[in-house]
Formats: structure tokens, sequence, C-alpha cells
């Protein structure tokens, strides 16, 4: 792709790479085999070729890198740069001679701070001084071996001074401007942050307190006219009145439900860790859904380990409601059998297995058990109910214990078996 | 018979609750807001307040560090009885030696009315 001119940036750090690249290192192998082969001679005695043979290795790595840079660290080439960019200087210095003797030294200071600018300062830098170089050291070579006249030493010395000044200050404002744009950004960033979290609070709090205030009075006075306050309801109205309640608990549910994940996703959940007993938790989960089993006409049972647990380290209120959920879900989807809980305790981590009878699992839908608003297959589960968070706030609430959970079925009608794993503290 | 004071915003729960407590055997009185229930507090001494979270002007937080400043009335036994479920908010009330937070939805009347009989023994 052939680029037009005005299309050069002699601004960028790409511009100066290529002139590095491609008129010294091919110039400087000349020179390294031109010296080795006499077809050059030097003039100027001593001449530290070591310095020079020395620096091969460095200016070959820098080449490297420098054609490599995307996978290279950026400020790690440049530092290799800049110190070939010493090395090349020193032996510069002395091959040159005379007046470079008085510069010399205020020179190679200079140069020496590069890296220190090249780590404070973009990246521009040291590539411009490396291009510049480059072309000096030729310009050196063609016309002052012959003449070895002093104005242009001068020039040599004072022409990349200028720049690397100029260049430096240039970067080092630029470099402020920046600082103070991407602080003003970030100022704008953190206030809109701030009011997103105010709105998702107050999301919070409008979902709990405004949606559940109408929800509460439908709850009691049905519950109330069931309860026969009011005179007893003619009995026609008793199972339509039932389905009301029972309708209304389920929105009851996901508000919470909506709440909690809400709550987790806001990393809003403190925990309260205490000595807590598995088997007394499992045992009110059971007392709590033993209602929901009968009602289905399937067991529910809790086969205990012949020796109690030690109480562990948990947030009780936390795992009892993973566990509910879990359990909830295991009886939601059974028809026939039941459910039953387990608890296993190999060494250091403690077991909960909570088997049904019920419809089973697919690969795919095992897969997608523990994310938020996912349930098994449209149509594929007539008596479902919910949007399936529990699973998910199940899945996080363990996760925040640093504990496990899964799933595994063997397909569809084979029933599932969930599994909480707990780490022991 | 037991006096209960109810600090409640929401109309219709208050009328909802009166008409179950009532029933159940306590003697109510409702106040729709923080000052208005202060007062009743002081002038009916009730064996038991149910108070809201979110009312109107001064919340029950406020309420409650009212309370615990009279040393007449400081020592009647509150329950918070929100939909406001903040844990933050949750704490502070704890702080404030609430006997228990209950979460309205969670409860029906009936419920409601053994938990007072329980705070109430």
């Amino acid at each position: 792709m052939a680029r037009k001119l005005s299309q050069v940036n002699i601004f960028s750090r790409r511009f100066y790479e290529k002139i590095t690249i491609g008129i010294f290192g091919p110039f400087y192998i000349f020179f390294l085999i031109g010296i080795n082969f006499k077809w050059i001679t030097l003039t100027q005695e001593p001449f530290p070729r070591y310095i020079l043979l020395g620096s091969a290795p460095f200016i070959l790595i820098s080449l490297y890198l420098t054609s490599r840079m995307k996978i290279f660290p950026q400020r790690m080439g440049d530092c290799v740069q800049v110190i070939v960019w010493i090395l090349i200087l020193s032996s510069a210095n002395t091959y040159w001679g005379g007046p470079m003797r008085v510069y010399g030294p205020l020179f190679i200071t200079f140069i020496l701070l590069i890296p220190f600018f090249a780590l404070l300062l973009d990246s521009f830098l040291p590539y411009f001084i490396g291009g510049t170089l480059s072309i000096l050291l030729i310009l050196d070579f063609l016309f002052l071996e012959p003449i070895s006249s002093l104005s242009i030493f001068q020039l040599i010395s004072i022409v990349p001074t200028i720049f690397v000044i100029a260049f430096i200050s240039s970067s080092l404002i630029q470099r402020i401007l920046t600082e103070q744009q991407i602080k003003q950004r970030l100022q704008i960033a953190y206030a809109e942050l701030k009011k997103l979290d105010v709105a998702k609070s107050e999301f919070i709090s409008i979902a709990s307190h405004q949606l559940r205030t109408p929800l509460t009075a439908i709850k009691g006075y049905i519950s109330m006219i069931l309860e026969k306050i009011y005179g007893k309801p003619p009995e026609k109205m008793e199972k339509p009145l039932k389905n009301i309640y029972a309708s209304n608990e389920r929105l009851i549910k996901l508000v919470n439900d909506i709440l909690d994940v809400s709550r987790i996703e806001a990393g809003r959940l403190e925990m309260e860790l205490e000595k807590s007993s598995l088997e007394e938790i499992i045992d009110s989960v059971i007392e709590e859904l033993k209602e929901e089993a009968k009602k289905k006409d399937i067991y529910l049972k809790f086969e205990k380990l012949e020796k109690p647990l030690l109480k562990i380290l948990i947030d009780r209120n936390k795992i009892r409601q993973a566990i509910l959920n879990v359990v909830d879900n295991a009886i939601r989807y059974t028809e026939h059998g039941g459910v039953t809980v387990k608890i296993q305790n190999p060494k250091t981590k403690i077991q909960i297995i909570v088997s049904d009878t019920g419809v089973g699992m697919t690969k795919y839908e095992l897969s997608k058990m523990f994310e938020s608003f996912s349930r098994g297959a449209a149509g594929t589960r007539l008596y479902t109910e919910g949007v399936g968070l529990g699973l998910y706030i199940a899945r996080r609430l363990i996760e925040l214990h640093h504990g496990k959970i899964w799933a595994e079925s063997k397909g569809k009608g084979k029933g599932s078996t969930f599994y909480i794993e707990l780490p022991i503290k | 018979m037991k006096k209960i004071l109810l600090i409640e915003d929401e109309k219709i729960l208050a009328e909802m609750y009166r008409d179950k407590f009532s029933q159940a055997g306590f003697e109510v009185f409702l106040a729709f807001e923080s000052r208005e229930g202060l007062k009743i507090a002081k002038k009916e001494k009730p064996d038991l307040i149910i108070l809201d979270i979110l009312l109107p002007r001064e919340n029950g937080i406020v309420f409650l560090t009212w309370l615990r400043k009279n040393s007449k009335i400081s020592s009647i036994p509150v329950v918070a009885f929100s939909n406001y479920d903040d844990p933050v908010t949750k704490k502070e009330a704890a702080k404030l030696g609430v006997k228990d937070y209950l979460i309205k939805t969670n409860y029906t009347p009936q419920e409601i009315v053994e938990k007072i009989k329980t705070y109430l023994k």
C-alpha cells in the first residue's frame, strides 16, 4: 500500500523507528564489516573498536525489539534503545576527538538522562534522538574524516542538544496537559458513577417499599378473609381466594429475589459469620418446605450422618437461603417420588447433597442452571413457576463462602442431584 | 387490655392491622408519622410500639432516637416493621434496641399477632 508523502507524520514514533532501522541499521552493519575488512581506515587513534563491536548485540537486540515492539513492553524497548545510543555516542565521542572532548561530557550526561525521560515521557523521544543521531553519524563519517572541521563538530553537538531540550520540554508540557485532561475526565466519570449508584440504591428502595406495600395489603386482607375475620366467605370463593393468596406469595418471592440479586450484584451483602450447625439449618429448611412437598404428595427427607457434624463458621442466614433455594427448586421440579437431603463430610469439606426423582436435566440445561434469569427449555417444564433466580442466588451465596455448587443429572426424566460444597473453617 | 401503638403512614395497611389487632384483643393507637407517634407514646404509654421505618418527614430511626432520649417512655419495647430492608438501616435499628426487624410482606397479620404476643410475654 503506497502512502502519500503528506501522510507521513514526522512527529510519530514510527517515523523515527523507520529511520533508525532503515538507515542506521544497514549503515552500522556495513561499517562494522568495513572495519573488519579494512575497507574503512580510521584516522584518529585510539579508536575504541571494542565499544563499537561490543555495542553490536545491543544494536541488533534493539532493532529486533523495535520491530517487535507490540509484544515487548514498550518502556523496556526504549531503555535498550537508549543504552545503545549511549554506547554509540561514547564511541563517536572518542572518535571525533577535538571539540567533542569539550562538549562531549555535557552531551553524554544529557544522553544518560534519557532513560529517565524515556520512562517519564511518552516513548517518542528516544526514537527521535535515535533517528537524528543516525543521520548525524552518517554525516560525520561522510564529511568529517577527510576535512575534520571544527564548526561541523560544534554543529553536531549543538543541534541534537537543542532538539533534545525542545522535545523534552514539549513532551513535559504535553504530559502535564494530558494528565489534567485525564483527571478531569476521571472526575466526571466518578460523578456519573456516583449518580448511578444512588439511582441503583433508590431503585432497591423503591422496589422494596413501593412494590411490597400493596403486596402486603393483598396478603394481609386475603389471609384475614380466609381466617373468616370478616365473616364466613361463600364456599365457592375459598379456592379463588387461596389462588389469589398463592399468586401474591409468588410476587412477594419474586420481589425478594430481585432485591437479593441487586444487592449481591452491587456488592452490598455483608457477611455475618458465626459457628453454626448445618444439621439445624437443614432441619429448619425441611420444616419450612414440608408443606410444599405435602401439597404435591411427594416425600421430603433429611438423612443425617450418624455422628453429628461440628459447627462451622458460616453466615447462617445466607447458607440457609442457599439450601432453601436448592431444595425448593428440587421440590418444584419433582412430581413423583421425592427429595432427599444428605450430608457428606470428606476431610476438609462438607457436601450437602440434594437429590430428587424429578424431571432431570439435559447437559445444556445443566450448564445454564446457575445463571440469572434462566430456566429449563421453554415448554418442557409445564409445572414451573418463577424466573429461576433462586439457584443463581444460591450460587452467589455459596461463592461468598468460597464454596462450590453444581448439579448432575443422568438426563431427562432421571432426576437431578445438586451438590453444595463448603470448606470447613 | 394491652396497648399497642402502630406508627404506619400507609393508611390501608394501618387500618388493616388495626382491624386485626383489635380483633385479637389489643387496644390499638394509630399514628401516621413520627411526631404524632411520640405524642401518643407519651400520653398513652403503650406496652409495645410497632414502628414503620420509611415515614414522611422524620423516619423511624429518628423516632427511635427521640424515644430513647425520653426517660419516661424509653423502655417501651419497639418492633421495627417495614418493607424497607436495607442492611445499614437494619443495623441502626438494632443498635437502637429494637426487639426485631420484621419485613411486612413476609408475615400475615395473624403471624404478626402471634409475634406480638411473644414479645409481650
